[in-house]
């Protein structure tokens, strides 16, 4: 691989891996969230 | 009107000035920031790598901090447990991010990617203490108990911390020193720029990303809370049948 091959892949892997976590979070909390009503979420 | 979700106009506020200081960590790491003498254009990977490692310390430091709240009975919460819980989930992700950016910023400019060094080997050995911590929080027990067991295993885990980040000072290693952390910075303005650049935009992640977290972690404790009202009831219909029916 060239230089400009290893950058690509960790810039890519770092934003990659952050943004489906970060997704998969707000996609888990949504789901649970839409369980209760507003009043009930502690910062709602 | 808004859906309900884990978000607040805060943390909207926090992930979108987290995207935008992303933006900009793009802009300077790779076009405006000049490439390295010896290492070349490769030390563009320092722009994450570095931030990823400090990131984790952070997320670890809270989690220790957390823990030891916890443990200490005049601040005793689930609170402290619940933050030590999604910040360790934190730092194992960026402590994942740090060792891969590193294998690939070491294979150009050390000829490997991985080599059993004093630096590289106790941030492994971070990465899976944090992993065992986070087996253990997934273990079915009473909350204070789960809280009391993995409030101990954090602050064991902890000592690993300073462990990594001296390691370049203890052992003859071949990972570089501290480039920054001195008063006269062996390093270029603009690299120095992007680089702080860069810590300050994965410290806005991890804030963000915590506090949906934490929030994460309440909405499940809270849906268990109601499946166990749910299945008492159950059981005191079924009682109540049962008397009811009895000759």
């Amino acid at each position: 691989m060239t230089h400009v091959a290893y950058i690509a892949v960790g810039w890519i892997a770092v934003f990659l891996v952050v943004g489906l976590y970060a997704l998969s979070v707000l996609v888990k909390g949504r789901r649970l969230a839409q369980r209760f009503d507003r009043d009930d979420l502690p910062w709602g | 009107m808004r859906s309900l979700s884990t978000s607040t106009t805060v943390t909207r506020g926090l992930g979108i000035l987290t995207l935008v200081g992303a933006g900009a960590l793009v802009l300077f790491g790779l076009v405006l920031s000049p490439a390295d003498e010896v290492q070349k254009d490769s030390v563009r990977l320092m722009y994450v790598h570095v931030p990823a490692a400090v990131t984790a310390y952070l997320a670890f430091g809270v989690t220790a901090l957390g823990s030891a709240l916890w443990l200490w009975r005049r601040t005793r919460s689930l609170f402290w447990d619940r933050l030590a819980g999604a910040s360790a989930e934190l730092g194992v992700l960026f402590t994942g991010l740090c060792l891969l950016t590193g294998m690939l910023w070491g294979r150009p400019t050390w000829g490997v990617y991985w080599t059993w060094d004093a630096r590289l080997t106790s941030t492994a050995l971070l990465f899976v203490l944090f992993l065992g911590y986070l087996a253990l929080r997934r273990v079915q027990a009473d909350p204070e108990v789960r809280a009391r067991r993995s409030a101990i295993a954090a602050l064991i885990a902890f000592v690993d911390v300073p462990v990594v980040h001296y390691a370049v000072d203890w052992w003859r290693t071949l990972h570089q020193g501290s480039t920054v952390s001195t008063l006269d910075p062996k390093i270029d303005d603009l690299m120095l720029f992007s680089l702080m650049l860069g810590m300050v935009v994965f410290a806005l992640a991890y804030a963000w990303l915590v506090t949906h977290r934490y929030r994460l972690a309440q909405l499940e404790e809270m849906v268990d809370g109601r499946r166990l009202e749910l299945a008492i009831e159950e059981r005191r219909a079924e009682a109540e049948l049962v008397v009811g029916t009895a000759p």
